[in-house]
């Protein structure tokens, strides 16, 4: 069957944005324990804060990660100093909804500010395609999401593997307590955990941008797939992440060729919910 | 001294009641739409609470219910024009047996995975719905009554929704029910052990805020005319009413109250600049959850030192 | 033990129950300060002005054709006013004519709810509304259930037919079956085709209809359809539609999106290698902004129909004015290319105004009447309800082609229904 070759190469590049997508959430539900509703509005005010800066300075999408990174950083580094570091305790219902709340008026904020209507990060590379003989043609687009979505996963994982504010992460997440006897400032390690996930919102942000249109309500659905991501994947696994957001996206086309189009986001839901249902730990998850 | 504020506090219920329950005569339209609005959040906000607040529920899904109690009036007014009460009724019956085979796989979730598996089935539900040929897709449906329909009668049958919430849960909580609730909330262990079947409650509190929540919303959407699933099912459903009720003060019965006296008000007055409601509702929610996180109402009941039901031990 | 504690529940009850009073007791005082804005409204209606009430899609991705609002408006407004207005008999004198602008974001809910409030609050005397079903259906609908009178446009009337039937709301515009259908086809009949149809709509009221139509009308006739379904708005992923097409050899591709779904779906079909000999869509490439943010030479070659334009034949029944004066205006004014809506925004205007000169008065009945007797030539073409409350009015294809002012421009490539509107283009494939 011709079209599925296609189908499957589309769901597998697919499937490296949607990692990207998932990385930032599955780091801070990992180490602070926290669901951070906002994940999908951080990604698309990257996108708008992004759409800004090409009218401003006439660049490509891709050149505005330059200044984007540094200022979310900054904005993930501060909501959970001054914000969410405050409300973290036994109770899970402070965090997740002071999580809404920024969500909420994040959306209104954009909506405000930029007015309800379609936007998209165009430039030359959005059009370009590339024949890979037979009837496959690969977006380059879709290409660069993946190589990007490759580079900031080994990227991170490295980071945490090998420096030592990423050890001091992880010793904090394991136990908060015996990280902070040896020294660690825990307030501070949260804090920078956050920096990075809402890094990788943002540059996730700015490639979801540039591969589709957004609109202020956008971020809801990409986090619904970050979170089913996380959930098929597994918790604290780089590794899961990545299959996650193959599984995902896979689902999705697979499922838009059989049903109807109109049904892929739902066989993506229902295989989320099999998921959470059965195996909520996660595939490659650790129980 | 308690007799003399009942007396006084009666009397001002009293006319409370009165003043309520005769709008149609002395308001306008203006008047009835607005405390209408404010009987349907009032019973939305009761059922989120009873959920979150009483059974440590946190669902981020009650919209599922909101759309198909509005869907089942549509489609059984519209389609066999049935008469419209009875169909907001089975709004209702519809809604129970949705909660019910939601329960089969979001009951196995624990904590946030069960808010999240159930805001995702709100939203299988939103797709779903916009891809039924049979709901006329994404385009929606029209609800045309058989007959006439005032605004008296709408405003009534909120007005018996909003009131009856209230008294419903009231009720709920001074029975064997809601004595089996305080113990759960309190340690679930311990009162498994003593025999409360925790499973039990919260399916039992699913099941009615799926009821009250399917019929609220049938109420809605014969008022509304026009049912879309992108708004029906749509997430904001639940925004409003987690920032009503952890405004009012989540945990009491009289939070739901004033969270949806102060929602109605603000988006009312701010109607034409709704994300402008929306900040501002999301700004003071995030406020009240760092400071006051009892809400106002659970705090002046702190305050005022009763020792109360109030289940939430901070 | 389980007795002393439901003493405690009881007692607790109480004083909880205290405190509930204590709280409707001060939601009392605050509504009964309020109170003076709820009844007082219902005392009011002496006005020194008329009020039309006009939902419009002013942001949303229907925003292009909310764009003319408020300058058609303002503009259509003053003419009236000029002379002091709409003589009311009973008041003896004239009344100047105020519009309420509301936005309702390309959301049909948010239509029903402005609606809803420009009757109860504001208690406008007209609805006027224009711009696709997700505006125009609701509107009707309510002003159906609350008696108002209503005067839509610019929205099929397939769609508009069935939330009906009417009485007070009255709608102008072309019909799917008897006016796009030979419209389009015609167009594509011109260039030698293999007729096969790919089918790309939305699940939303047109998306419904025009699928349903197309193929019952058109399978019989030799065209083959190849349909993947409804998609609902915001889609993101086409890449099944586009994978079907090629495999079936699509060459025609037949749609009705809204502007920025047809934007993600016809970007991708260049992404992906596929470029059909035919792409006519309806709605989402009516406006030069739309056909330009597609970028690059995307739009060259893409067809839709036309319902108004510069060289429409039709004048202003409120001043000397053609279409073509019209549009060179607006260019004057905007700098901007004209679009499609502009003479439609105007025609509701000429409708109102006329209306409520002929009725003389304000009251919901006479103007109900009022409407139904219409029978006047507008900026769009002449208007006259039939008895089902509709009128339907011309339409020709275009064809986008590159410009010379801006950088795009829309030929009239096809005007067999309508002989009296001249073509300036001929129809020719893509690529």
């Amino acid at each position: 069957m011709e079209g599925l070759a296609q189908d499957i190469l589309n769901g597998l590049l697919l499937g490296g944005l949607y990692a990207v997508v998932a990385i930032g959430l599955s780091t801070i539900f990992g180490i602070v324990r926290l669901v951070n509703l906002a994940h999908g509005d951080l990604m698309i005010l990257a996108a708008y804060l992004s759409l800004f800066l090409i009218s401003a300075w006439g660049v490509s999408p891709l050149v505005t990660l330059l200044a984007i990174i540094p200022i979310m950083f900054a904005l993930g580094y501060g909501l959970q100093r001054f914000l969410l570091n405050r409300v973290l305790g036994e109770d899970l219902e402070p965090p997740l909804l002071v999580a809404f709340g920024v969500s909420i008026i994040l959306q209104n904020f954009m909506l405000m500010a930029f007015t309800p209507d379609a936007r998209s990060l165009m430039s030359d590379l959005s059009l370009m395609t590339f024949s890979m003989g037979g009837n496959l043609s690969v977006p380059v687009l879709y290409l660069i999401n993946f190589g990007i979505a490759l580079a900031v996963v080994a990227g991170q994982h490295y980071f945490l593997q090998n420096t030592y504010i990423g050890r001091g992460i992880r010793a904090a997440s394991d136990d908060q307590y015996a990280a902070q006897l040896m020294g660690v400032n825990t307030k501070h390690t949260y804090a920078v955990a956050m920096g990075i996930a809402t890094v990788t919102a943002g540059v996730a942000g700015v490639l979801v941008g540039m591969t589709f249109t957004f609109y202020p309500h956008s971020g809801p659905q990409y986090l619904i797939i970050a979170f089913g991501i996380v959930v098929i994947g597994g918790l604290g696994s780089m590794k899961g992440t990545f299959v996650g957001g193959l599984i995902l996206a896979l689902a999705q086309i697979l499922g838009a060729r059989v049903f109807g189009p109109g049904y892929q986001l739902l066989c993506g839901y229902v295989v989320l919910l099999i998921v959470l249902a059965i195996r909520p730990q996660g595939i490659l998850g650790k129980g | 001294m308690a007799n003399r504020f009942t007396k006084i506090k009666g009397a001002i219920l009293t006319a409370l009641a009165v003043g309520l329950g005769t709008v149609p005569v002395w308001g306008s339209e203006y008047a009835m739409l607005f405390f209408m609005l404010f009987c349907i959040y009032l019973a939305l906000a009761q059922m989120w609470n009873l959920l979150a607040g009483y059974s440590g529920l946190i669902s981020l899904g009650q919209q599922s219910f909101v759309g198909l109690g509005g869907y089942t009036v549509a489609v059984l007014s519209s389609y066999y024009g049935m008469n419209i009460w009875l169909g907001v009724g089975l709004g209702g019956v519809t809604s129970v047996l949705l909660a019910l085979f939601m329960s089969l796989f979001i009951f196995r979730m624990k904590g946030v995975y069960f808010a999240i598996g159930t805001w995702i089935f709100a939203e299988a539900l939103l797709v779903w719905f916009s891809n039924w040929a049979y709901v006329k897709y994404g385009s929606g449906l029209f609800i045309k009554p058989r007959n006439g329909l005032s605004m008296a009668a709408i405003y009534y049958a909120a007005l018996v929704v909003g009131a009856g919430s209230v008294a419903l849960v009231y009720k709920l909580l001074r029975s064997r029910l809601g004595l089996g609730l305080m113990a759960m909330r309190d340690d679930a262990q311990v009162s498994e052990t003593l025999g409360v079947e925790v499973f039990r409650l919260k399916l039992y509190c699913f099941l009615i805020s799926a009821l009250v929540t399917g019929i609220t919303a049938g109420i809605f959407y014969v008022f509304q005319i026009f049912i879309q699933p992108y708004k029906a099912f749509a997430i904001d459903w639940t925004v409003k009413l987690v920032f009503m009720v952890i405004i009012g003060g989540i945990g009491t019965i009289e939070g739901p109250i004033l969270g949806a006296f102060v929602y109605v008000v603000l988006s009312q007055f701010l109607a034409e600049y709704f994300s402008v409601s929306m900040l501002i509702l999301g700004g003071i929610a995030i406020v009240v959850i760092l400071i006051a996180p009892k809400g106002i109402m659970g705090t002046l009941q702190e305050k005022l030192g009763f020792e109360l039901l109030s289940p939430r031990r901070n | 033990m389980p007795k002393e504690k439901e003493g405690k529940l009881k007692g607790i009850s109480r004083r909880e129950f205290l405190q509930k009073s204590s709280v409707t007791a001060a939601a009392a005082a605050i509504s009964v300060a309020g109170l003076p804005v709820f009844t007082s409204l219902a005392w009011a209606g002496k006005r020194d002005h008329i009020l039309i009430g006009r939902p419009n899609p002013s942001t949303g991705p229907l925003a292009d054709f909310g764009a003319p609002t408020p300058w058609v408006d303002d503009r259509v407004l003053a003419k009236i006013n000029a002379d002091g207005g709409i003589f009311i008999e009973k008041l003896g004198k004239k009344l100047p004519i105020k519009v309420k602008i509301m936005d309702t974001e390309s959301n049909p809910t948010k239509a029903a709810e402005l609606t809803s409030r420009l009757i109860m609050q504001d208690k406008v005397d007209l609805m006027v509304a224009f711009h696709t079903p997700d505006t125009v259906n609701p509107v009707s609908s309510i002003c159906e259930r609350f008696k108002m009178p209503c005067i839509t446009l610019d929205s099929p009337l397939e769609t508009w037919l069935d939330g009906g039937p009417y009485s007070w709301a009255f709608h102008s515009f072309w019909s799917v079956e008897k006016d796009i259908l030979p419209t389009y086809v015609g167009m594509w009949e011109q260039i030698p085709t293999n007729k096969v149809v790919g089918v790309l709509m939305a699940n939303d009221p047109d998306g419904v209809a025009w699928s349903a139509i197309f193929k019952n009308v058109l399978e019989p006739k030799g065209y083959k359809f190849v349909d993947m379904g409804r998609f609902p708005y915001g889609t993101q992923d086409f890449s099944s539609f586009i994978n079907a097409w090629k495999k079936e050899n699509v060459e025609i591709i037949l749609g009705a999106t809204i502007p920025p779904d047809f934007a993600t779906a016809w970007r991708q079909c260049r992404r992906f290698g596929f470029t059909p000999k035919v792409a006519t869509i309806g709605k989402a490439i009516l406006f030069p902004s739309a056909v330009g943010a597609l970028g690059g030479d995307l739009a060259n070659g893409l067809s839709c129909e036309i319902w108004w334009s510069p060289d429409h034949p039709f004048k202003s029944s409120l001043e000397n004015v053609s279409a073509g004066d019209l549009c060179a205006d607006w260019m004057k004014d905007k700098n901007q290319e004209w679009t499609q809506p502009i003479g439609y925004k105007y025609a509701g205007y000429e409708l109102a105004a006329d209306v409520l000169n002929r009725a003389k008065s304000l009251d919901k009945e006479t103007l109900r009447k009022a409407i139904a007797d219409t029978n006047m030539d507008t900026i769009v073409g002449p208007i006259k309800f039939n008895d089902q409350n509709y009128c339907r009015t011309p339409l020709v294809g275009g064809q986008w082609v590159k410009g010379d002012k801006y950088p795009w421009k829309i030929n009239i490539v096809y005007n067999k229904q309508h002989p009296e509107i001249p073509t300036n283009g001929t129809f020719t494939a893509i690529g």
